[in-house]
């Protein structure tokens, strides 16, 4: 496949077909807008949503150009290396221990909404924490895949632990299936402070990466007769990849496909170059969980539809047709 | 080639063999399943003894199973609404063990099950079979699997199904009478607690009432109540409106601008949300995070019970926000 320098228009095209998303967010909810007593503090809930699943989006589609790019296997995404499942217990445990053993004791110091958000980011750190610690010791891409397979499996084993203690209290239990099926409904500005630092240099570090990259598609023995550092490169995408996933995962809980959809549907446009590919994923997975979570609002149900169910919904048929139109054009070819 | 051909056959042979012997054991009646008919499974168990010869006499469960009525000596309690009717109910001495929510230590309710075992909260078959029960009773709400196994171990089961508020709470107390041979003290205490539920807001006139809602926030997460549930009735009988009504059933989670949309004059939380949930992004607009409304909070333990301490909630909640003097249990707050 060959790589294609998108053109200015391009990106153009693209960031407004994003802005028009996050407009069109801005106007579909349940509370009339026209009602002035209450229209700009909606619009501001909304707006607030709206920059959460962009920031996310953004995150997880870069997270998964790195994770495709590094480990040269398209079926990648940023889960892989297990920050994600990590994130995910880290938010169910504070949360558990906010409302039960810490309850009262600490809500004067952190606001509640926060709790899931800092706990996220400590398990997805506690994660990394460990995957580096076996890079320094035994430095194979086979070694990171199934170290991200075990750490995957061991916090969803924990996080069961911490379920199943939860279903006590019904709510408790509701609120921890709600952060494991993805939303953005609750979002604040602080918890897009929280993320934004993360996100933000991700994605600008995954743009320096880019090239090291690039040369790593043609095998890691090539690319570091071309002057790449490999294990340095493996282990700083590896950081990058856990923070982009620490900050979407703080921001949306668990929502899958994103990072596994948005680098195939760009490569096949955009060819594999992962200079271009890494802005036109932020741009493109931003506003596909824009799109997801606006379609959330409009689907009529009885609450809302839980995000990361639409983005499985949406996400698994583009990605087999798109399997399947690579097979076809195979045959042809 | 031909030898792969005849491979295959029998391997898809093979396959269609085991999923179809498979779907044939799952079809296969257990004895359980063929007590409780199909015909007769409802939301909630009947209260109504029925004839079952030789001036026997039982009772159907919400499974559609028959409990035969006999002097039960060795009763355990299953659910929050079933441990308080049955203490209520039942004399001490043959009452063996209650749910795992009996002993809360943050449950005001707690001295009423000392000294009586709580059960686990998975319902263990082996600790059930431990305590030699002859009867257990729960509201088996979506655990037919639970309550399969635990008659296949020899238990007699009563499911009280549903948990609903007032709808389900008062023929649940009917057929606990029932069962445990009290028919006249359980319809007593039934009539009782009606009585007392309907008089706590009726003296507020229809017309003009405020519009309030239950909320629960746990993270950022918001939950709800809406028609056919235990908050609604607490809300309504403490002379309030459920404003959520007007848009949910059951238990809805909220997003914050369902909040805004409802906007109520009064939102009734747990002990220890009022200033959280006047916090969050948005919600320091409501009505009642600002001086035109107010947040009540009240016991959690009360709160969630959809059984007796329903009365005890509206009582708190109709002092906390129309002024009875005493309102010691329940805090209001005009943030």
């Amino acid at each position: 496949m060959s790589t294609t320098q998108p053109s200015w228009l391009t990106y153009a095209w693209l960031c407004a077909a994003s802005l028009t998303v996050a407009a069109a967010s801005l106007f579909v909810g349940a509370a009339d807008i026209s009602e002035t007593t209450i229209s700009g503090t909606v619009l501001s809930l909304r707006l607030t949503r709206v920059i959460a699943a962009g920031l996310a989006g953004a995150a997880l589609g870069v997270g998964g150009v790195i994770v495709q790019g590094l480990f040269r296997n398209p079926l990648g995404s940023p889960e892989i290396i297990g920050t994600t499942s990590g994130a995910n217990f880290g938010g169910h445990l504070v949360l558990l221990l906010f409302e039960t053993l810490l309850a009262g004791h600490v809500a004067e110091y952190v606001k509640p909404t926060m709790f899931m958000p800092l706990g996220c980011v400590a398990g997805a750190l506690a994660a990394l924490l460990i995957v580096l610690w076996v890079i320094e010791r035994r430095d194979d891409i086979v070694v990171v895949i199934v170290v991200g397979f075990l750490l995957t499996s061991l916090f969803a084993s924990m996080d069961g632990v911490i379920t199943s203690i939860a279903q006590e209290r019904w709510e408790l239990a509701r609120a921890m299936l709600a952060f494991t099926l993805g939303d953005v409904s609750g979002a604040t500005p602080r918890q897009i402070l929280l993320a934004l630092p993360m996100i933000g240099f991700g994605i600008v570090a995954a743009c320096f990466w880019a090239r090291s990259l690039d040369l790593l598609l043609s095998g890691e023995e090539e690319a570091a007769t071309l002057g790449v550092h490999v294990p340095t490169v493996r282990r700083w995408c590896v950081v990058w990849t856990a923070l982009l996933t620490a900050g979407a995962v703080s921001l949306g809980g668990n929502v899958g496909f994103v990072g596994l959809v948005v680098p195939h549907v760009l490569r096949r446009y955009v060819g594999v170059g992962h200079r271009a590919l890494m802005p036109m994923a932020a741009i493109v997975g931003a506003a596909f969980l824009m799109g997801c979570d606006l379609i959330v609002r409009i689907v009529p149900s009885r609450s809302e539809l839980p995000l990361g169910v639409v983005t499985g919904l949406i996400g698994a048929p583009i990605f087999f047709t798109l399997l399947m139109k690579l097979r076809i054009e195979g045959r042809y070819a | 080639m031909r030898s792969l051909n005849v491979i295959g056959w029998i391997n898809g042979a093979a396959v269609c063999l085991a999923l179809l012997l498979a779907m044939v054991a799952a079809a296969l009646p257990s004895p359980a399943a063929r007590a409780a008919r199909r015909a007769d499974w409802s939301m909630i168990a009947k209260s109504e003894p029925i004839d079952l010869g030789d001036g026997r006499q039982g009772l159907r469960d919400a499974s559609g199973a028959v409990v035969e009525l006999r002097r039960f000596q060795r009763i355990a309690s299953g659910s929050l609404v079933t441990d308080g009717i049955l203490a209520a109910l039942c004399e001490p001495d043959r009452l063996v063990a209650f749910s795992s929510h009996a002993h809360d230590a943050d449950s005001p309710y707690s001295y009423r099950y000392a000294g009586k075992p709580a059960l686990p909260f998975d319902l263990s078959v082996e600790k059930l079979l431990n305590l030699k029960l002859d009867l257990f009773v729960f509201n088996g709400v979506s655990q037919a699997a639970k309550l399969e196994q635990l008659r296949r171990s020899g238990i007699t089961v009563f499911d009280l199904g549903e948990m609903r508020g007032l709808s389900t709470l008062l023929p649940n107390i009917r057929t606990i009478g029932a069962l445990i041979g009290e028919p006249e003290r359980a319809a007593r205490f039934a009539e009782s607690f009606e009585r007392r539920m309907s008089s706590v807001g009726a003296h507020v006139p229809t017309q003009g009432r405020k519009r309030a809602m239950y909320v629960g926030l746990h993270g950022d997460k918001l939950f709800g109540s809406g028609r056919g549930t235990s908050y609604h009735d607490v809300l309504t009988h403490a002379g309030l409106i459920n404003a959520a009504a007007e848009h949910f059933d059951g238990w809805p989670r909220y997003t914050p601008e369902h909040m805004l949309m409802i906007d109520p004059d009064i939102v009734v939380t747990q002990s220890g949300m009022a200033h959280q949930l006047c916090d969050m992004y948005g919600l320091e607009k409501l009505k009642a995070c600002n001086d035109q409304g107010m947040v009540v909070e009240l016991p959690a333990a009360m709160l969630v019970d959809p059984g007796l301490a329903m009365l005890d909630a509206t009582e708190a909640l109709h002092r906390a926000v129309f002024g009875t003097p005493g309102a010691d249990q329940a805090q209001g707050h005009a943030p």
